[in-house]
């Protein structure tokens, strides 16, 4: 149920019980949660990301953990990138989003390169936004590597999220698990 | 009794919007700043996204975020490293009377991409204390703060609850 403007009471004004609902009980219980929010992961063992064409691509997230504003049903146009690889503000306000992902090792580092990290993108009406990045250095051939971004920023309804995996290479693996590749996006106020 | 109009005013209407409206601010620099070698450096903020609770000012003290109301506040610092292939990186957050509540370090990308990093950490806050963000390096030289898209340098934070 969504937040309900307050009202201004006024002198003499009869209260019902109507109006209490909704103004304290209704919008008690959207304060309490669950508030707007979800989370999603891949769901892929393995996924090459290409930057061949000196662009990344959005990171799908086939699998939705959690949903509680149908923010995982896209409506608005996200072509060519999959929908599944966004979540859509439904309920505007102040979100922290976090995405991580992690690199398998690499195979072949001197022709892989190093760049590797995760970005959190806005996209709104087609035009994205960098609004979280985190670039740290991998692991080479020791192990693979984990990155994880975190942001707040105040969202309009219908932008969309997305999860940008950076590389300076011509292609690498991305570890997938349900806490390995991941978005989690939740509502923190108007 | 019978409630006054002012009093469900100020006991549910007022106190509902504050809820649904928390004190919250986001703020950026607009261009890169120059960060002298093995020196903590304290970052400035002259541009706001957001700031619903006169947390931030761009004229006076702009590297704080101060805490209008006090609580527990979601505390979130990015800083991106222009390229370069020496040394380590560091940032962190100060409270007024606490040094050091948040830091990351890590080693230089590469000299052929930015080190971009991020902290977070969740603070109490008495009225009228503030926060503030740090960045280091090591190249061996001046080194900026890339002023990136919308992710370098910003400083934001929420509040959680009383």
């Amino acid at each position: 149920m969504p937040w309900v403007t307050q009202r201004t009471w006024t002198t003499a004004e009869k209260v019902t019980a109507s109006q209490l609902n909704v103004m304290i009980r209704d919008d008690l219980n959207y304060l309490y949660g669950p508030r707007p929010g979800c989370r999603a992961h891949h769901d892929q063992a393995a996924e090459a990301v290409a930057n061949a064409d000196g662009t990344y691509d959005f990171l799908p997230m086939a699998v939705t953990d959690e949903d509680t504003d149908e923010m995982r049903t896209i409506t608005v146009d996200t072509t060519p990138t999959p929908a599944s690889a966004f979540a859509q503000i439904k309920t505007a306000g102040k979100y922290l989003v976090t995405a991580q992902l992690t690199f398998l090792v690499d195979q072949a580092i001197t022709t892989h390169g190093f760049e590797w990290g995760v970005q959190i993108i806005k996209r709104t009406s087609g035009t994205n936004t960098v609004i979280g990045a985190k670039q740290n250095p991998n692991s080479g051939n020791v192990g693979p590597s984990t990155h994880n971004c975190k942001t707040l920023w105040d969202f309009a309804v219908d932008d969309l999220i997305g999860l940008l995996p950076v590389i300076g290479s011509l292609f690498v693996g991305v570890h997938i698990t349900n806490d390995r590749a991941a978005l989690a996006v939740a509502w923190l106020g108007n | 009794m019978t409630p006054s109009a002012a009093q469900m005013n100020a006991h549910i209407r007022d106190n509902l919007n504050f809820l649904y409206s928390a004190p919250a601010c986001r703020v950026y620099n607009s261009a890169a700043i120059s960060i002298a070698n093995a020196t903590w450096t304290a970052l400035t903020f002259n541009s706001e996204r957001f700031d619903n609770n006169t947390m931030h000012s761009t004229s006076s003290n702009t590297g704080r975020i101060t805490f209008t109301t006090a609580g527990r506040y979601l505390l979130t610092f990015a800083a991106e490293f222009a390229a370069n292939a020496t040394g380590f990186r560091q940032i962190s957050m100060d409270h007024s009377v606490t040094v050091g509540i948040a830091s990351e370090t890590v080693p230089v990308v590469s000299a052929a991409a930015a080190t971009a990093m991020d902290t977070a950490t969740h603070w109490a806050c008495a009225a009228a204390e503030y926060a503030t963000a740090f960045c280091y390096q090591t190249s061996g030289g001046n080194l900026n703060v890339n002023s990136s898209a919308a992710y370098s340098p910003e400083f934001m934070a929420h509040w959680m609850g009383n």
